[in-house]
């Protein structure tokens, strides 16, 4: 636990290294919700009610907001990391650490979020509040947010964490990133609400994690109706337990593998 | 002195794109059609290393030096054979087996680029779970010798080459390993951050009782530093003796450097064998028990226009040459 936290907080002194990046996400994204909002304003203008496909305007506001949280609290580039240390060679020396790949992975991407709920997550969240008025929310709401996003973190760490090790195999594992990439945002309500797709993929789609991602946690955030029973809360914290398992499983098979296939750069 | 490393039937194969033709039709072939080839990087060696020796890898570029390093180090898993390194096997116990080795990698780095060494050290305090009474005296002992107490403050990024190395280098001797692999570490530095690297080396080694592996392209480093020499070859050893043994190849024979005053070229060597690093400067080297150097001098003096002459004792480099001479 202490390497944990000791990983943990040379995580969160390197991040305020570059306190750059994070200023002007707070300045760039405001700006562009902005926009977004007066798109928004003219579509639910011209519409025929005040509900399109069960969202308020300021609940489908909030809903690309919380797309933006994804990136803050549940995003992580493990894969590419883990990818870059193959081809450069750097990963030699995080095999020689008696310290698994795994946790060293999760506690640097742990700390990366931390420093982005505490310095980006929170001000735009009071920034938003400000430009479009929450009437939805309720704190119980968003503590419910936050724990299913602090599940998905977990679930998405790891769906990262088995592409990056396939870079033992492939070493460039550029074309499943993107993959991840595209499926995440289609299949995980990244992009648009996934009650905007047929109802046949919509319903395919519960089959699958890619929706714990963001499209469920975001219902939370929103507070609509069905998130309010409990039972539907756990539900969502049981299968998303269920799919961390999997690819907990998962993971280890491929980093096993994956170790044994390594050809460290230069040698 | 007992073998700290026992690596027996040592492999490793490494399959390889291979593409017959360069060119954009090539590349665009390769996406659905690809060539491999199997390359043995290092081809069933046995390797000792005696505890408390500083123990010299040599090898041109390619000959498997690294990769026996990384496979002795636990990085690599070897396609064949055994290692035994302090009871240990790297790939079975890992965990253990990692806490009681440093690795420095001459061109890679364990340090937070964008913090001050201080804080890897203290990470690898908890990585290593070293005791804080043992931590401090390693870091102050360590600073001491490397010299360091200010750089180790100043961001990683901030710091010269040499002053990285020696930062580097501390971090893979905090936990006490009683094993060491430095793979190239004098490779990019200075003459004056040489020489300071090989005399850390060699006092930590006599004072701490430290056992050193290292590969080096730098025969300075191999002079200075290793009581036991392993010379590697298209992933053969060709050469795994002492030191001294090796010396005793080369102590009997003389480097005649010859300058000219005109450039020279084969033909007119008239069947001298000499090597000509350029084509104002012939070596040669001589046997004083199979060949008068004095006839041979006067024999070069009237056929070549001399400039300028040097007889010493032959240089490492040309052992090492010879010996790779007689394996090609």
């Amino acid at each position: 636990m202490k390497v944990f936290i000791e990983i943990f907080r040379m995580g969160l002194k390197s991040s305020f290294e570059y306190r750059g990046s994070f200023i002007i996400s707070l300045v760039f994204d405001p700006l562009t919700l902005m926009l977004l909002i007066s798109l928004l304003q003219v579509i639910y203008g011209n519409s025929q009610g005040d509900i399109i496909l069960g969202y308020t305007l300021s609940q489908m506001i909030w809903y690309f907001v919380a797309t933006r949280f994804f990136y803050y609290l549940i995003w992580n580039g493990t894969d590419k990391e883990i990818s870059n240390a193959v081809l450069n060679g750097e990963m030699a020396l995080r095999l020689i650490r008696p310290l698994s790949l795994l946790k060293w992975e999760f506690a640097k991407a742990l700390s990366s979020k931390i420093f982005s709920f505490i310095f980006e997550f929170v001000p735009m969240l009071c920034i938003c509040a400000l430009l479009v008025y929450p009437d939805f929310f309720t704190w119980i709401a968003l503590l419910k947010y936050l724990f299913i996003c602090s599940l998905s973190f977990i679930l998405f760490f790891l769906v990262s964490f088995i592409i990056g090790t396939v870079s033992f195999l492939w070493q460039s594992n550029q074309a499943l990133v993107n993959i991840k990439t595209a499926i995440v945002s289609l299949m995980g309500g990244v992009a648009i609400p996934l009650e905007f797709y047929p109802e046949v993929l919509k319903n395919a789609m519960t089959y699958l994690p890619f929706q714990y991602l963001c499209y469920v946690p975001a219902q939370f955030l929103l507070n609509k109706s069905f998130t309010h029973n409990w039972s539907y809360f756990f539900e969502v914290v049981g299968i998303i337990s269920i799919w961390i398992v999997i690819f907990y499983m998962i993971s280890v098979g491929f980093w096993n593998i994956g170790v044994k296939k390594y050809i460290s750069a230069g040698g | 002195m007992e073998n700290i490393i026992s690596a027996k039937g040592l492999t490793k194969e490494f399959k390889v794109h291979h593409r017959q033709k360069e060119g954009l039709m090539a590349s665009f072939k390769s996406l659905y059609k690809r060539e491999f080839k199997n390359i043995t990087a290092v081809n069933n060696i046995d390797f000792h290393v005696k505890e408390g020796n500083i123990h010299g890898l040599i090898g041109s570029n390619g000959s498997g030096k690294s990769t026996t390093i990384k496979m002795l180090s636990g990085i690599l898993l070897p396609t064949s054979g055994s290692i035994n390194v302090m009871g240990l096997s790297p790939w079975k116990n890992r965990t253990q087996y990692v806490k009681n080795i440093g690795v420095l990698l001459g061109q890679k780095g364990q340090l937070n680029w964008e913090l001050p060494a201080l804080e890897t050290y203290h990470l690898q305090k908890h990585i290593y779970k070293i005791k804080e009474s043992n931590f401090r005296n390693n870091l102050e002992y360590y600073i001491d010798v490397f010299n360091i107490d200010d750089i180790v403050r100043k961001p990683v990024r901030n710091l010269s080459l040499g002053e990285r190395m020696k930062c580097e280098f501390l971090c893979a001797l905090l936990h006490e390993p009683k094993l060491i692999f430095l793979d190239e570490p004098t490779i990019g530095l200075d003459v004056t951050s040489k020489d300071t690297l090989r005399k850390i080396i060699k006092k930590i080694n006599k004072e701490k009782g430290i056992t050193f592996v290292l590969t080096t392209h730098d025969l300075d480093d191999v002079e200075n530093l290793c009581h036991e020499i392993t010379i590697m070859n298209r992933g053969n050893i060709i050469f795994n003796d002492s030191f001294d043994k090796l010396s005793q190849h080369f102590s009997q024979k003389k480097t005649i450097r010859l300058k000219f005053l005109e450039p020279i070229t084969k033909n007119q060597l008239n069947g001298f064998s000499m090597y000509l690093p350029d084509a104002y400067t012939g070596i040669i080297e001589v046997d004083p028990q199979k060949t008068d150097i004095g006839l041979q001098v006067k024999s070069i003096l009237e056929h070549l226009p001399v400039k300028d002459i040097d007889i010493k004792p032959i240089d490492l480099e040309s052992v090492v040459r010879e010996i790779y001479k007689q394996d090609n």
